[in-house]
């Protein structure tokens, strides 16, 4: 894993690993308190459930550890802040957003359609317009152009209930199907 | 504690009580964050600081099931009447989004049986 910290907590991805194994006990403030952090440790929960998920199907099989670690590491450059965007400005009041927070928010939109795991997103936010490209995994059994179109229709939702903004393109790649099996 | 820090630790309070707000992130960058908590016995999450008498305050939240500008608005008001100084200069940085609907993953909805 990588040795630079995350955010401003002056901690590792492998610190953070290690924080989250052990249920965030200790509570340490430093990685609470940091959104790029916060992002990181949500995302390991997912995808930990989603491990727990595959091996209980007897799924797992072929799956490798370096796609875990590929998408937390997406996850860790996703939520950098980058600039601070501005939703509105008096003379003595500034609002902002962060590019890293809409980007989280796009990823949690794609992750929230059934069969869905969002590999990568990248945003461009210029003048009030956002635009977004997607690379994602399927589900092996969902329709792609369905899936497609879902996460679009779920990531437009997402941004334009967010904030003023007017939604650009929203670029959906299908990189990858995963199989799952049924439950009995 | 010195007064900018009792202060901004009532900030904090104020802002979480804003309704869509989710979460208080450290607004200040890490080195200024162990200054405040080394010499000012300050671990408060929101950033004030005191020039001439007025105030510049920097906030950072997590805002979840609302519109972000609203919310951010309102916490920059809630910030003023708390400081009493409507003249504040009063920053809020979003710094994580989360949409109005619950996740529905299929891929992790489950839960270990």
């Amino acid at each position: 894993m990588a040795t630079e910290t995350i955010g401003e907590s002056g901690y590792t991805l492998e610190d953070l690993s290690e924080y989250h194994d052990r249920g965030r006990v200790p509570a340490v403030a430093a990685i609470d308190g940091d959104p790029q952090c916060r992002a990181v440790l949500d995302s390991m929960d997912r995808l930990g459930a989603l491990s727990r998920e595959l091996v209980e199907t007897d799924a797992a099989q072929g799956l490798e550890e370096s796609w875990f670690e590929q998408i937390i590491g997406e996850v860790a450059r996703e939520s950098r802040a980058g600039r601070d965007l501005p939703l509105g400005a008096d003379d003595d009041v500034r609002v902002v957003v962060t590019e890293g927070a809409v980007r989280g928010l796009v990823r949690d939109a794609g992750d929230a359609v059934d069969g869905v795991l969002v590999e990568r997103v990248d945003v461009a936010v210029e003048e009030g317009r956002v635009d977004v490209a997607l690379t994602i995994s399927v589900i092996y059994g969902h329709a792609l152009a369905d899936v497609a179109a879902r996460v679009r229709a779920e990531v437009h939702a997402a941004i334009s209930e967010s904030a003023a903004w007017n939604v650009g393109e929203i670029d959906v790649t299908i990189d990858a199907l995963r199989m799952r099996e049924e439950r009995s | 504690m010195s007064g900018t820090g009792e202060l901004a630790a009532r900030v904090d309070a104020a802002i979480r009580e804003v309704p869509g707000v989710a979460e208080l992130y450290f607004a200040a960058p890490l080195p200024a964050r162990l200054w405040r908590v080394a010499v000012e016995r300050s671990e408060a999450y929101t950033s004030i600081a005191e020039r001439d008498g007025a105030y510049d305050v920097t906030a950072s939240i997590g805002v979840e099931r609302a519109r972000a500008d609203t919310v951010a608005g309102a916490v920059a008001a809630r910030v003023r009447e708390v400081l009493e100084q409507p003249e504040a200069t009063v920053t809020v940085r979003v710094s994580r989004l989360s949409a109005a609907r619950p996740a529905r993953n299929g891929l992790s909805a489950a839960e270990p049986e």
